[in-house]
């Protein structure tokens, strides 16, 4: 695996051949394939901003770790691009301790791109927003975001995918979980614009409560201005099926050790396709300390 | 030597009296079928022994070698030694069968974890003696699995789990011929000085598998009968009619064997 680390707008680390950085913009050249995961972490440094720019008919892994135990103000500005008939798979991992985090993060999907994007949420005090925009024909965006709240945190995940062409297919699948007076808010939001026509849009939003002092809110919210379109949504929220819990039980797993069994099983969809195997342990890791 | 000793137990759901004082004995090595028309409350007796939230008990007493059953929480009766092998066990999303088992073995021997290479082997030859699918350690629990298939799974968690008394609550109903051989074979090869049984059933097929050593005929929340496998034949050719005639209406004691 490449690794690369980005601290006060400089990069350290070898940049594989094909990737090159200036101007807080990581650039990958058209027609490369990677197959190793690319992983970048973004370290102590708010006010942070990265452009990722994937290039024409490239493929890679992305993996960008955002990490910091700063308590201050944070605010990152991110962006990613899937230049045409590119092929992008990512992995973000926001972990901010920040009691006032603030993170946009724009992506760009254009003709015959592909994208492949997960964010995990597992900061303290965060207003975030996941936005992409279709912006060719036949782009595919597949954006699954995950919120776990425990003590204390407060997360407020806003994901967003526009359709500014025909003939683009975009999904949502998000999960809100919260514990103990955790509170995580999911704002998911599909738009289809005029004139799009043959777009595919799907959104799905899911929230576990596992406390009784948790909130969740999900919003699930389709606007579409065309006729010729496939669309759909669903949303739920509930608490742990007692029954599976039941059933767990009875094997001799005491309730904790059943419920964390059950909320993994529920990520675990997900989590199983975060290439890195030690970037998935650690989110595992993150995960389960909120449990 | 266990014993698991059931008396005078009275349930109740949603405050209707289900079981109405059952009386049973069961010790290590022996099997004790359960017999009755649907709706008699043997599976309740099931649900009650593992602790089922919405089962009350109102009266009575149940122990397992010495110790309050009934005292203790679900996964603390399940560590002390019971198996509920269930009639519709739980589809369990995103939960391997072998994390799951890995986890409840952790469970019984007491925070524990079985080497991992020990557990494959052990997980995977129960796996082939119930003729299970290869790829189980990696499905879900029980998602998406057949009837027969749940049915398999129970008696494979049983068969590593090796509590000391299981309750196989209709673990037959469904299974086609060849199932029914495969799971019966199973229990009876599991039989032994240190596991007991109670086998809940109303048809008589997995009897020819699975020999009781006492038979019981449960009727509106009793025990009304019992005996030995001379009952099975008799129920097989009668019904239960003939309990109820022969009885009568009213109150009969349970015979302890």
């Amino acid at each position: 695996m490449n690794s690369l680390v980005i601290k006060d707008h400089s990069i350290s680390g070898n940049l594989p051949e094909g990737i090159t950085f200036s101007d807080q913009t990581l650039k990958i050249a058209k027609n490369k394939y990677f197959e190793d995961p690319i992983k970048i972490t973004l370290k102590d440094d708010n006010n942070e901003s990265l452009e990722i720019i994937v290039g024409e008919s490239s493929e890679v892994k992305i993996i960008l770790e955002i990490a910091s135990v700063d308590l201050e103000k944070n605010i990152y500005d991110l962006k990613l691009t899937a230049k045409q008939n590119s092929k992008v798979k990512y992995l973000l991992v926001c972990d901010l301790a920040s009691k006032d985090a603030v993170l946009n993060h724009y992506f760009t999907a254009e003709r015959d791109a592909n994208m492949d994007l997960i964010g995990g949420f597992v900061s303290n005090v965060i207003t975030a927003k996941m936005n992409a925009k279709l912006i060719g024909e036949g782009a595919n965006v597949n954006l699954r975001a995950v919120g776990i709240s425990s003590k204390d945190n407060k997360q407020t995940i806003d994901i967003e995918i526009v359709h500014a062409a025909p003939n683009s297919t975009g999904m949502m699948h998000n999960i809100a979980i919260a514990n103990a007076n955790g509170k995580v808010v999911l704002n998911g939001v599909e738009k289809i614009l005029k004139g799009m026509k043959n777009a595919n849009a799907y959104q799905s939003l899911k929230g576990i409560i596992a406390s009784d002092e948790a909130i969740i809110e999900v919003n699930p919210i389709l606007l579409i201005d065309e006729y010729d379109v496939k669309a759909g949504h669903g949303a739920t929220i509930g608490k742990l099926d007692e029954n599976s819990l039941y059933y767990l039980m009875s094997r001799g797993l005491d309730k904790k050790v059943a419920e964390r069994l059950m909320i993994n099983g529920f990520l675990n969809p997900i989590i199983s396709e975060i290439d890195d195997e030690p970037l998935r342990e650690r989110f595992v890791e993150l995960v389960n300390q909120r449990l | 030597m266990s014993t698991l000793s059931i008396s005078n137990l009275k349930v109740s759901i949603e405050d209707k009296e289900i079981l109405k004082g059952v009386n049973l004995v069961v010790k290590s090595g022996e099997v004790h079928a359960i017999m009755g028309p649907n709706g008699t409350g043997k599976s309740t007796l099931a649900s009650a022994l593992m602790g089922h939230p919405k089962y009350e008990v109102t009266e009575g007493e149940v122990s397992l070698d010495g110790e309050d059953l009934l005292a203790l929480e679900v996964d603390e009766r399940a560590r002390a030694g019971l198996f509920l092998a269930m009639q519709y066990p739980a589809e369990v999303p995103g939960v391997t069968n072998s994390d799951f088992m890995r986890s409840a073995l952790k469970a019984k021997n007491e925070g524990t974890q079985v080497p991992l290479f020990e557990f494959i082997g052990k997980y995977e030859k129960a796996a082939k003696e119930l003729k299970m699918r290869e790829d189980l350690p990696h499905r879900y629990l029980n998602e998406g699995f057949s009837g027969g298939e749940k049915k398999r799974n129970e008696i494979l968690q049983l068969k590593m789990l090796k509590p000391k008394f299981a309750v196989l609550d209709e673990i037959d109903s469904g299974l086609d011929i060849d199932a029914l051989k495969v799971v019966g074979e199973n229990v009876n090869d599991m039989v032994n000085k240190d596991f007991g049984c109670i086998l809940i059933t109303h048809y008589q097929r997995i009897l020819d598998h699975i020999k009781p050593t006492f038979v019981h005929i449960m009727i509106d929340g009793k025990i009304v009968l019992t005996g030995g496998q001379e009952l099975i034949e008799k129920i097989d050719q009668n019904g239960y009619e003939w309990v109820r005639e022969e009885l009568g209406i009213d109150f009969v004691e349970t015979e302890q064997a």
